[in-house]
């Protein structure tokens, strides 16, 4: 039992980071980001060819997925959703685009890296042994580590740094906030920029326990997606929430349905219908209207 | 009220899009079929600077009624040119089995604004009882297709409930899980066939012949494909003749006001749960007879036919092409098949065809490639 719940908060501290940067990309734009889940094979591939390939220590491979990825969406926003947003008028259109961006990002993840899986060394060796009631690798509990921290860094930016204010403020009132003079262009694109680097973190801390193929972009963002709806949409500790139920879900029934087949997901989709049509809006979405 | 366009300019610009279509498909090689996109969007933009682009679709507007005949008459010649090239009548005949389940979604979807991703998922419902009926008990196709519509529709009222009060975003959620609820049913049930699939399909049979045979006429052999190919196209009329009614009937009128404004639809006495459910319920009748046309065509149907990417890709045919209109869910569907599927040369490049093609009318033309035209109240009784 221990060792489920230690499995579920690991996945679940995963899943959250996850789900924040796409929480955040819905509270500032309105938009879904279906390409959330390239993004984050796009940021283990760069992980992958710095520290892997290239063999350079660990920290610079973060730190420079970290930059890359932000990099790819700030361009994405500024060139892609911003004259989109601006030109259309049914949200459906940047649906449609992000679609796109997945497609796109896929294609050119598959030309530059191809689609083999790849792994990289590990951190560090060795298991933490607790009486062969919890086994953990050391690395995993500093992947899960790494990922507390960025987690609870992301939040402590976003309440104090001044930018995080101006995103929470956009987040709440985007006209409000341009009346009072916060720079909405410029702080759409640092949110969306922000977004994508948690995205390419996580890839970055993951590659270095699963490793990244092709395949996994899709699935990755219908995940997001559902833990983002299930805390609420752009609610940031509802992202938090929502990563940590489904980590939680995931490990819990991964271990007690393993005999009847490979039917966990089919478990958890069918709860969160029950889940949508008890309370539409999510755990602390607002209510519509 | 009417202007009264030539129809010259709309028949002038019909026929080059025709034509180009026509060489495009017929092409084999793939810088060559690079070539000709660039050439085709080269031509485009010239056509709106030059004005007559504005001016032809104008004249195909006052003109609907010649110019759906003249559409009706390019369809039926098109596998006539291809003759000694089933490939291209194959990916045709797939693009228009596409076409129906997409009319389906944009009742949804464009009719209802309500963005569904289940579509697959109803695709794969008709073509799996289609085919099990078919395999399993020998039902001929034509008590099978009607099965497989029915199985779907009641999938899609089953799918409604649940929807009923979430909106937006949440609401296609609710489909993606529908999507993949589905998709792991079929996968874990022994009798579906789970990962393998179903093979050995029969193929429909009219009059004691069997559709998709190859027949000698003298000297002349007609491929299999062909017969098929004719037989989706009289679906895809009788498709296209239900989606037309609907959107101009009491339905149509409901879904778009829901789509418009819940709130005072139901102020004027609408019922949200009846109409949305009517959506769902019609919308997955379409895409059964798409998957249960799909399965007899290929002969082979497994869950990859039916995943979320399928759903996704349905969903970017309707909205690429234009919204609630019915002529541009056709050109979206048969362009998101056609180009990928000439760049298949080079498999990679499948993927990045897509993305392009999606990023790019979206800059250019973020509605839609032909976007619907406001509904009209028209005095004289004659829309």
């Amino acid at each position: 039992m221990e060792q489920i719940l230690v499995n579920g908060a690991y996945l679940g501290a995963q899943y959250a980071l996850i789900a924040l940067g796409l929480t955040l990309i819905f509270a500032l734009m309105n938009v879904m980001n279906f390409a959330h889940g390239q993004m984050y094979v796009l940021g283990g591939f760069v992980t992958y060819t710095i520290y892997g390939q290239l063999g350079m220590p660990y920290a610079l491979a973060l730190f420079v997925t970290a930059i890359t990825l932000a990099v790819v969406g700030a361009v994405v926003e500024k060139f892609l959703f911003r004259p989109v947003i601006k030109r259309s008028q049914r949200d459906e259109s940047t649906m449609l685009l992000a679609a796109g961006l997945g497609f796109f990002l896929d294609a050119v993840i598959l030309l530059v890296f191809g689609e083999k899986q790849r792994g990289v060394p590990k951190l560090i060796n060795g298991v933490f042994n607790w009486d062969f009631r919890v086994i953990m690798p050391y690395d995993r509990i500093l992947i899960f580590a790494l990922a507390v921290a960025c987690i609870i860094g992301f939040m402590l930016f976003m309440q104090y740094s001044k930018t995080g204010r101006a995103l929470r403020a956009l987040a709440q009132d985007r006209d409000a906030a341009q009346l009072m003079g916060v720079d909405v262009d410029r702080y759409g694109m640092t949110g969306f920029a922000l977004g994508a680097m948690l995205a390419g973190i996580v890839g970055g801390l993951l590659v270095t326990i699963t490793g990244v193929n092709l395949g996994m972009g899709g699935p990755t963002s219908t995940k997001a997606f559902m833990m983002v709806m299930i805390g609420g949409a752009g609610v940031i500790p509802g992202a938090i929430f929502g990563g940590l139920i489904l980590g939680f879900m995931e490990s819990i029934l991964l271990s007690t349905l393993a005999s009847y087949g490979d039917i966990t997901y089919l478990v958890i989709f069918v709860s969160l219908m029950i889940f949508l049509a008890i309370r539409p809006n999510g755990l602390m979405g607002k209510p519509w209207g | 009220m009417k202007k009264n366009t030539s129809p010259a300019a709309g028949f002038i610009f019909s026929s080059i899009i025709y034509a180009a279509v026509v060489i495009f498909m017929a092409v084999d090689d793939l810088y060559i079929s690079l070539g000709l996109i660039v050439a085709f969007a080269a031509g485009i933009i010239t056509a709106v600077k030059t004005g007559f682009w504005q001016r032809a679709l104008g004249s195909i507007n006052d003109n609907t009624g010649k110019m759906t005949v003249l559409a009706g008459i390019f369809t039926l010649i098109l596998p006539l040119l291809f003759l000694n090239n089933p490939y291209v009548i194959h990916i045709f005949t797939l693009a228009c089995i596409y076409c129906i389940a997409t009319l389906g979604l944009n009742i949804q979807v464009g009719s209802a604004g309500m963005v569904n991703f289940a579509q697959g998922a109803f695709f794969g419902v008709g073509a799996y009882v289609s085919a099990l009926l078919d395999v399993h008990f020998g039902f001929p196709f034509w008590i099978t297709l009607p099965a497989g519509m029915a199985a779907a529709g009641i999938m899609g009222l089953l799918m409604g409930l649940p929807t009923l009060k979430t909106r937006e975003y949440h609401l296609s959620l609710v489909t993606i899980a529908c999507a993949y609820i589905s998709f792991l049913l079929v996968m874990n049930f022994k009798w579906t066939g789970g990962p393998d699939g179903i093979p050995d399909i029969s193929k429909p049979v009219i009059f004691g012949m069997e559709i998709g045979q190859k027949i000698t006429l003298g000297s002349i052999t007609i491929p299999g494909v062909m017969t098929y190919c004719y037989m989706v196209l009289a679906f895809l009329a009788l498709a296209l003749i239900a989606a037309r009614r609907l959107q101009n009937s009491w339905y149509g009128l409901a879904w778009n006001a829901i789509r418009d404004d819940e709130i005072s639809s139901r102020c004027y006495g609408l019922s949200l749960t009846r109409s949305k459910l009517e959506a769902f319920a019609f919308g997955s009748i379409f895409a059964g007879a798409a998957g249960a046309l799909y399965a007899h065509f290929i002969g082979f149907m497994s869950t990859e036919n039916m995943s979320f990417q399928i759903g996704l890709l349905l969903v970017c045919m309707v909205i690429l092409g234009g919204m609630d209109n019915l002529a541009g869910v056709l050109v979206g569907t048969l362009l998101l098949i056609i180009i990928p599927e000439k760049l298949r040369a080079f498999e990679d490049y499948r993927m990045l065809s897509y993305g392009l093609v999606l990023i790019l009318m979206l800059i250019f033309r973020p509605e839609g490639i032909l976007p619907s035209k406001p509904r009209m109240f028209n005095l004289t009784g004659r829309g």
